[in-house]
């Protein structure tokens, strides 16, 4: 019990420095001149209370916004963004869940059916040849063509965790190689003694890791789902601030957004490195893997 | 498959297309290569590959000097990058930190340029990492690292020789192929709404931006097929994509073979 506490601590805190760090890698970055004049606290005050910083006039609720909306800061606060974060995560969640299920029974199916004749080298290579054609066709080119037709929410989420499925059957593939391969798994395979419901656990446990690595990379085609098509969500601003056309870029909203995915997601990989050693405990390897 | 073959394949690729690009601009006496899709194809394969060679130079460089740390040299440097360094880069939404670097650094072409390559290759040397990691994890228990190490071959040695060289190879090339993709789609998307450090370059073509100009922005005109000729750096990305996806699973699978 002591063993996992101090674990747990340990990660924890390394997940706050990390954090911190992501903060000041994005606030270092922006030589913005704005935040250099009104300084740090008043930018986090307006975040925390939905203040503009630098126009307190200029508010959501503000009955001034004839006042030259070109040049109006985009106004947001800690609320807002995470009300606007919800869909987003909730169609990156779906889309975790949906290629994981795929990347699964894909790969089980390379596995069991690589050495048969026909039905190995010819089935089963033509459904790898059409998942690499898949993954590797560009998420906008595809998202292009569903654009004008009102596209439904599953087939996006079918189009996002279809982009990287390669990847993802590739590791349940070779984790499950292992047991005909790794002598101690094949003699625990052979009597019987779980070694395949330990390799599921792994398997499970690194295509998770794997999935939380890709999801920086998943929100990038958020961004055009969002700013292309739904047009709703913090995807959305996040385009918005840079290429709307009616006002100046603005660094902040994509500041703060960089920020608040950058912490959701440490938060995720703590857990996950929490759960794998927790899974674990007896061989170690999966935590020392991820 | 040899180092040296593998350098010999990218090297002509790269002269191939580099001779591709000035004979279609020479012969037609083209200034712009926007005038010319095949033109501007090969120029940006050209481009896309030089970018690539930087990028893949840096994650490389990075990961297997911290490699080396976090495996053999247990210290404060190597639980920091063990902990911090990776869940930190593989945490930060990599888009929106390239948009701002573009955002910051826009003023300058080759600064933006430098600073987005290093970037990148800091992004993907997280994912370089791991994998030297994990192989470090898995290679320390095995006997050859032990005799080796009984025999008093110093450990930088043994992590060069038989572990990175004698065993990373082919997870090397998969990467290395990875960062070629990753390269390839990352320039096309942020072109595709203006903020890519190809646009800002000198002589630099994007086949992003290639798509770009055949549309209005929204790529609708793509969806409903009223452009001419939209096809061309589509099966630049498309192709280019799929053939090194094909070979990273060639090299996953012959692995798995062997076994």
């Amino acid at each position: 019990m002591k063993k996992v506490l101090k674990f747990c601590s340990e990660n924890i805190a390394t997940a706050i420095i990390a954090l911190l760090l992501a903060t000041y890698i994005c606030f270092s970055l922006i030589p913005n001149e704005q935040i250099k004049t009104n300084g740090y606290r008043a930018w986090l005050n307006s975040f925390i209370s939905g203040q503009d910083a630098i126009n307190p006039t200029a508010n959501s609720t503000s009955s001034n916004e004839s006042d030259s909306k070109d040049k109006k800061l985009l106004v947001f606060s800690f609320v807002d963004m995470f009300n606007d974060s919800t869909q987003t995560l909730v169609v990156m969640a779906a889309t975790v869940i949906l290629s994981s299920l795929f990347a699964l029974i894909l790969g089980y199916l390379f596995i069991s059916f690589h050495d048969f004749d026909f039905f190995g080298l010819h089935v089963i290579g033509l459904i790898e040849y059409l998942i690499i054609a898949i993954s590797t066709v560009p998420v906008i080119v595809l998202i292009s063509f569903f654009s004008d037709t009102g596209i439904p929410m599953g087939i996006l989420i079918l189009v996002l965790s279809d982009s990287y499925l390669f990847e993802l059957v590739t590791v349940v593939k070779s984790n499950l190689a292992e047991i005909q391969s790794d002598q101690c798994l094949k003699a625990m395979y052979a009597r019987g003694r779980g070694a395949l419901g330990y390799q599921w656990k792994k398997v499970l446990v690194l295509l998770l890791s794997l999935q939380i690595t890709r999801l920086p990379v998943l929100l990038a085609g958020m961004l055009f789902v969002e700013g292309m098509v739904l047009q709703t969500g913090i995807a959305y601003n996040v385009y918005d601030s840079f290429a709307s056309t009616t006002r100046p870029p603005e660094p902040y909203y994509l500041l703060a957004a960089t920020v608040y995915f950058a912490a959701v997601f440490i938060v995720l990989h703590t857990l996950l490195r929490i759960i794998a050693h927790l899974v674990d405990k007896r061989h170690s390897i999966i935590a020392e893997e991820l | 498959m040899k180092i040296w073959k593998i350098a010999w394949i990218v090297i002509i690729a790269i002269a191939f297309l580099y001779w591709t690009a000035d004979f279609f601009y020479l012969s037609r006496g083209i200034v712009s290569s926007g005038e010319n899709q095949f033109a501007g194809l090969s120029k940006g394969g050209y481009c896309y590959l030089m970018t690539a060679l930087i990028v893949s130079g840096v994650a490389f460089f990075a990961a297997i000097i911290m490699g080396y740390i976090t495996g053999y040299n247990r210290s404060f440097a190597s639980r920091f990058i063990e902990s911090v360094f990776l869940i930190l880069f593989e945490s930060i939404p990599t888009m929106f930190l390239l948009i701002i670097v573009f955002l910051a650094y826009s003023e300058q072409a080759m600064q933006l340029y430098v600073i987005w390559t290093m970037t990148l290759g800091l992004i993907f040397s997280a994912k370089v990492l791991r994998v030297i990691n994990t192989k470090i994890a898995i290679l320390r228990r095995s006997g050859f690292i032990m005799a080796a190490e009984e025999l008093g071959l110093s450990h930088l040695w043994i992590y060069l020789k038989h572990i990175l060289w004698y065993n990373l190879k082919p997870d090397f090339l998969v990467q290395g192929l990875g960062i070629i993709k990753g390269v390839i789609y990352t320039e096309v998307l942020l072109s595709l709404i203006r903020l890519s450090p190809f646009s800002k370059m000198p002589g630099f073509v994007s086949w992003g931006q290639m798509l770009y100009d055949k549309t209005d922005g929204t790529l609708r005109p793509l969806a409903m097929g009223q452009v001419a000729q939209w096809w061309i750096p589509l099966l630049g990305i498309f192709l280019s994509v799929f053939l090194i996806t094909l070979g990273q699973n060639k090299i996953i699978n012959k692995q798995l073979n062997q076994r």
